[in-house]
């Protein structure tokens, strides 16, 4: 054992994790987080707290990684390199292990163009793989970036993102060995609807024996409706929402899309298992995670397992 | 009572042959109040010439070009064409009337031609009167 | 070069309707490239401005000069005799003309007539791109020639991003992906085996995050 995540210890053991997302509120509203927190408590093995999502201004996602730690929950920090030079970003990482995290998701960041708040300077002092590196270099060498020693340096369990579906699709594979060589442990991918696609991406990373170092989770994204589907082929970035399924969704009654959206996700579950080299699913149930215990429930992963 | 002619600048590429020896004088003092200024080819125009010409004296300029594929100069009246749309463009950002400045293809040789558009646009111009009639700069 | 854009004309009126003799002084050097502040362009924004005082019935001094460079001393006080007898200078050189000319005259106001924008090149007539940020240590040699810093709107170094797709990038469908560019020339030099290499982070100390950069030149000093 690396760390002393929880998340590390579920992988460790042989099982197939569950992690999902919780987005922290527009504000100060701890009640909202925690009405949030409360439908995922039990039915996952960690959950991922966004920082600043899309570049919108939310509460930080450390406070909001301490409040959903509070109520027992294993929090991932997503950590963001638009936001906050390379001070910030060490002292925060040190700040959110006193406050009892121990996983980090390490990401460069939506453009601050698509927040609210596209006037502000976009820092990327570091980019995500030279974070994945910082953190490994706390972890493993005790020291922070120029090579200084640390105090009680913090052992973070260390979370990378890959997007099979971006071009060129060859680099791809190519991009995630060097987050694996940089010192992720784990990977959580963006959101899977081309299984095609996926399947092709971690055929690669097999032959390039990614698989062995590094536990993949595949991002699943339930669509709630239609117009949903065509936004996100259309409007979000480095998205591939294939155009069956948005015939599929858009061939169901409106009131019955929610469920049919619910099915895809399951079935899409079951699929991505059957991959070799998928250590877990990464549920981002966007403003929807109400829904995420039926969802579980339905793929087979209500129940988890205590380590 | 007596109005005030019109104050007009034309500026003509020789190319068009629209005059004579000695002709240009005598058409221009046909009509009060217009200048007529021959050059070697209407690309040799820029904006600022034409925007100068208004913040002169002239209440309105008038560009008269051969038909782009019959330039001499190759590209010469396409760019006097460009050049005089982007000085038009100036005049609305400066709130002032975008006809004061007018760009026209001629048929060489063609006085008639000439006539009518300079009576057209005389017209246009009288409209615009009282508009730019500022201290006399220049 | 320096690229610069004119600011639109109620800005600069905003500026300079105070003052009733106005010389208006171009730069024919970058800022002639970019079409923004050369000869050409002071000649035409000193008639448009004629125009829109004469317009509201208004007649201040506008002269118009242009110097080969307005960043430069020995090019600077060739308007030295224009410059008394006029209340303000507006300056159509980008921000270093500008503050050259206030180094110089010492008493006159200085106002700019452009936004400066970016160090770029004339792709083609008419359009003007990016590609450089000045950041004080080039790294163009590893990247194919291609800077990462200045075409990648996250300047990553160990890029591309997920939001690449197309060669386009996700900021702007308009704007090429510039991680794109670095893979194909890689390709097309057969050096793709560097993106595999690790980048370290970027020292930021020798860009303007250092502070106001300066080069001393004793050898070149008189």
């Amino acid at each position: 054992m690396k760390t002393e995540s929880r998340l590390e210890k579920v992988l460790a053991a042989g099982h197939f994790a569950v992690t999902a997302e919780c987005g922290p509120p527009k504000g100060a509203d701890v009640a909202a987080l925690q009405a949030k927190g409360k439908h995922l408590l039990g039915c996952v093995d960690a959950v991922n707290v966004t920082d600043n999502q899309t570049a919108i201004v939310r509460m930080s996602s450390v406070a909001a990684c301490a409040i959903l730690k509070g109520m027992g929950h294993e929090p991932v920090l997503q950590m963001v390199t638009r936001d906050r030079n390379r001070i910030a970003l060490q002292s925060d990482l040190f700040g959110a292990y006193g406050l009892g995290v121990r996983n980090v998701l390490c990401l460069t960041g939506d453009h601050q163009c698509f927040g609210n708040q596209k006037e502000a300077v976009g820092v990327f002092d570091l980019d995500s793989i030279q974070l994945v590196k910082t953190v490994r270099d706390m972890r493993d060498n005790g020291k922070i970036i120029g090579g200084e020693e640390i105090q009680g340096p913090p052992k973070f369990f260390i979370g990378a993102a890959a997007n099979p579906f971006a071009d060129p699709h060859w680099w791809r594979v190519v991009r995630l060995g060097k987050k694996v060589e940089a010192g992720a442990d784990f990977i959580q991918t963006q959101c899977v609807f081309n299984l095609d696609r996926f399947g092709e991406f971690m055929g690669q990373a097999r032959d390039m024996g990614l698989t062995e170092s590094v536990k993949i989770f595949a991002g699943i994204t339930p669509i709630k409706n239609v117009g949903m589907a065509r936004y996100m082929a259309n409007k979000v970035a480095g998205m591939d929402v294939p155009e069956e399924l948005i015939k599929r969704m858009a061939g169901v009654p409106k009131e019955k899309q929610p469920a049919e959206g619910i099915k895809i996700a399951v079935e899409t579950i079951q699929q991505v298992r059957e991959m070799e080299g998928i250590a877990g699913i990464h549920l981002m149930a966007i403003e929807w995670e109400a829904r995420v215990p039926e969802i579980l429930e339905a793929a087979g992963l209500s129940k988890r397992p205590e380590v | 009572m007596e109005t005030e002619p019109t104050r007009i600048v034309v500026y003509h590429c020789r190319n068009l042959r629209l005059f004579d020896a000695g002709e240009q004088k005598n058409f221009a003092r046909s009509m009060p109040g217009l200048s007529l200024v021959a050059v070697p080819c209407s690309g040799k125009l820029e904006a600022h010439h034409l925007l100068k010409t208004l913040a002169a004296n002239a209440e309105g300029v008038l560009v008269l070009a051969c038909a782009e594929q019959a330039c001499q100069y190759l590209e010469g009246s396409k760019r006097s064409h460009k050049r005089a749309d982007y000085a038009r463009k100036w005049l609305e950002k400066l709130a002032i009337e975008p006809d004061r400045i007018e760009f026209v293809h001629l048929p060489p040789m063609d006085l008639a031609a000439l006539d009518r558009v300079l009576k057209e646009f005389v017209t246009k111009l009288e409209s615009f009167k009282g508009t730019l009639n500022g201290a006399q700069a220049g | 070069m320096i690229v610069a854009e004119l600011k639109e004309i109620n800005e600069i009126r905003k500026m300079i309707d105070r003052y009733e003799a106005i010389l208006v002084v171009g730069c024919d050097s970058c800022v002639a490239e970019c079409a923004a502040g050369g000869n050409r362009e002071t000649m035409l924004l000193a008639a448009a401005l004629k125009l829109s005082y004469k317009k509201d019935r208004k007649n201040p001094v506008i002269t118009e000069a242009c110097l080969d460079r307005q960043c430069v001393d020995d090019f600077i006080e060739r308007i030295a005799h224009l410059v008394p007898e006029h209340d303000v200078i507006l300056s159509l050189g980008c921000g270093a003309g500008v503050q050259a000319l206030a180094r110089v005259y010492t008493d006159k106001p200085i106002i700019p007539a452009l936004d400066t924008l970016f160090i770029g090149e004339t792709e083609m007539r008419g359009v003007w791109q990016e590609n450089c940020l000045g950041c004080g240590q080039c790294k163009l040699g590893y990247f194919g020639a291609v800077c990462p810093v200045t075409r990648c709107s996250k300047k990553l170094m160990n890029g591309p991003c997920g939001g690449s797709k197309g060669g386009r990038c996700e900021v702007d469908p308009d704007v090429p992906c510039g991680w794109d560019m670095i893979m194909r020339r890689l390709e097309a030099i057969g050096e793709l085996d560097r993106l595999k290499e690790y980048v370290p982070p970027v020292n930021w100390a020798t860009s303007h995050s250092g502070g106001p950069r300066r080069v001393v030149r004793e050898d070149q000093k008189p």
